[in-house]
């Protein structure tokens, strides 16, 4: 449903700066942005794949280009059998866009406006517009404010709303950047079961994150993404077996204790140990998920019960696998 | 799904837009006021420079202009859409984005009509000029009909300022000044050098403001009809213009990436 090849995006700033810098032949690095290259990526009708990666990572860029909001600089995309670049009319006839954040609305509207108003742009035909527009607002529980300006909904509520609106041309395809920024937890689990929901429906859908957990409970593969480039494309069982092998033990040490650091970087199944910035206090990082019940045992043999274990930061999964991978990323 | 019920979608949310930002007192106190300040005082520079006919020439023109002026808000409401984020959504949805702009500041077109018409009920109460009463009767179309003119030329700057949206407000103080200053407000267009007067011929207003001018000092229907007739024209020029205009910003934004989602 949706295939990657080779696509690549530069931006070139704009502005005298620039183009002085470039004709006198200093073109700083700054005046080109690679903000994706050579991507690959191939997603089959009815999965929900996640693009994860950190802030500046390319992850909307690539949204953007599939969505037929930005062309491509090399390489090319077809969503739903259409190439974004050539037929974009096409491309935009089957998919649905969700943004997260508070822009993207008309927010002096009602929620049924609203859905009305999209549902011509995306030429729903008139007669089906009206009970559409219910069945969504149904769906994502705004009936009871359906008839009020959007102005006064919570950061949630827009954001069901939003994709009510990114579903009210029946896409095939449906493309959600950050759906859950800044929502409540509460919202949060709402809105994944709003997504579970559409999955089951056999829709293929694109959902970006930088939350690890979000990706887990919604997608069947996910594609890690840093710098413009794909680093990794698994399925979400295989990327949680990578994140365990990573996993980190955090310690508080007593002043007699502190002799323990030295023997704890010799012992079998541990990596590495870094201190921490306050006192006492280190990181231990084992060498595998089958490392961690040893390490912890010595520790509770050797007196220290200041400890906890936890799973790393997406952006420490990263920095294990761009050292790992070195240059061959 | 056909354009007439895009222009209507859109429109609809231009006039609920509207709603909130003005009440009918603040539309009086604020607007209206300005409005007719402006009016009358280049009314009285035109009782000061010259005879009657100057005057009632100048008052007439500046009346007229409001509409012109009004419709050539939509400008700002380029702004809006591009605060509030939806304009990407726009471009990258099935429907061309200008047939949205012709209709997203219709409200604009209504409410400057509601000026003009209450400017010159005003000023002819004020001022006791000299116009033939068929004035009264029919400048009504003709002030729609230069509004629905003066506001395709208005989406046109529009799609312009959507590229440079940090010269809006230049963009639409030039954009009617342009009008207010070639078009026949205060002086004939004959006035101006040889090519400016020729293409006021392809500006809003111009051809408008004439057939006022002709039903005021009655003369023949057949002219006011052919004036009419061109200031159609003149419309019909900037709804094509902008149609393409936008198609070609939707298509540069997706090159260059510059389809911001806020300003």
């Amino acid at each position: 449903m949706i295939e990657v090849t080779g696509l690549g995006r530069v931006f070139t700033k704009r502005g005298r700066k620039a183009k002085r810098a470039q004709q006198g032949g200093s073109a700083a690095p700054g005046s080109r942005i690679v903000a994706l290259e050579g991507v690959n990526l191939s997603v089959p009708e009815g999965e929900t794949h996640g693009i994860l990666g950190p802030n500046g990572a390319g992850k909307t860029t690539l949204v953007k280009i599939l969505s037929t909001m930005l062309l491509p600089t090399s390489g090319r995309a077809r969503v739903a059998g259409h190439d974004v670049a050539t037929e974009a009319d096409r491309v935009r006839r089957r998919i649905g866009i969700v943004f997260g954040g508070d822009h993207g609305l008309y927010t002096r509207i009602t929620a049924r406006q609203n859905l009305a108003f999209w549902a011509t742009m995306y030429r729903v035909d008139a007669g089906v517009v009206k009970r559409r527009s219910q069945e969504l607002l149904e769906r994502v529980g705004l009936t009871d404010r359906a008839d009020e300006p959007v102005e006064g909904f919570s950061r949630g509520m827009r954001q069901r709303l939003h994709l009510a609106r990114g579903l009210i041309g029946d896409p095939a395809v449906l493309f959600l950047d950050e759906p859950t920024m800044g929502m409540d937890p509460l919202a949060t689990r709402d809105f994944r079961d709003l997504v579970h929901e559409l999955k089951a429906e056999g829709r293929t859908i694109l959902i970006t994150t930088h939350d690890m957990a979000e990706a887990e409970a919604l997608c069947d593969r996910v594609s890690l993404i840093d710098h413009g480039t794909v680093l990794v494309t698994e399925s979400t069982a295989t990327i949680g077996r990578m994140l365990s092998g990573h996993d980190r033990i955090d310690i508080t040490l007593r002043e007699d204790q502190a002799h323990l650091l030295a023997e704890l970087a010799g012992l079998s199944g541990v990596e590495r140990v870094d201190k921490l910035p306050e006192p006492g206090t280190a990181r231990i990082h084992t060498t595998s998920a089958d490392a961690n019940p040893v390490v912890l045992r010595w520790l509770l043999d050797a007196g220290v019960d200041a400890l906890r274990t936890g799973r790393p930061t997406l952006e420490e999964v990263y920095v294990h696998l761009v050292g790992n991978r070195g240059l061959t990323v | 799904m056909t354009a007439k019920q895009v222009i209507g979608q859109a429109a609809f949310v231009g006039f609920t837009e509207f709603k909130h930002v003005y009440t009918l007192k603040t539309w009086l106190t604020g607007w209206m006021l300005r409005l007719v300040s402006q009016v009358v005082f280049f009314g009285l520079v035109g009782k000061m420079a010259g005879d009657r006919i100057t005057a009632e020439y100048v008052l007439l023109g500046n009346v007229v202009t409001v509409m012109a002026i009004e419709a050539t808000l939509v400008i700002t409401t380029a702004a809006l859409e591009r605060f509030q984020g939806t304009y990407p959504m726009l471009v990258a949805s099935p429907t061309n984005m200008g047939l949205v702009y012709l209709g997203r500041g219709l409200h604009w077109v209504v409410a400057g009509l509601g000026s003009s018409a209450l400017v010159l009920a005003l000023v002819w109460g004020l001022f006791r000029p000299d116009w033939n009463w068929r004035v009264a009767v029919f400048a009504l179309p003709c002030l729609a009909l230069i509004g629905i003119s003066a506001y395709a030329y208005g989406a046109f700057l529009a799609a312009c300022s959507l590229r440079h949206h940090k010269f809006r407000w230049l963009y639409l103080n030039f954009g009617f000044t342009l009008l207010m200053t070639f078009c026949g407000a205060n002086v004939p267009r004959s006035f101006w050098p040889a090519p400016i007067e020729w293409f006021t011929e392809f500006l809003p207003l111009s051809h408008g403001l004439a057939a006022v001018r002709t039903l005021a000092a009655a003369g023949p229907v057949s002219e006011v009809v052919g004036q009419l007739a061109l200031e159609i024209c003149v419309a019909g020029l900037w709804a094509v213009l902008t149609l393409v205009f936008f198609e070609r910003i939707a298509g540069k934004g997706r090159r260059d990436g510059s389809l911001n989602f806020t300003s």
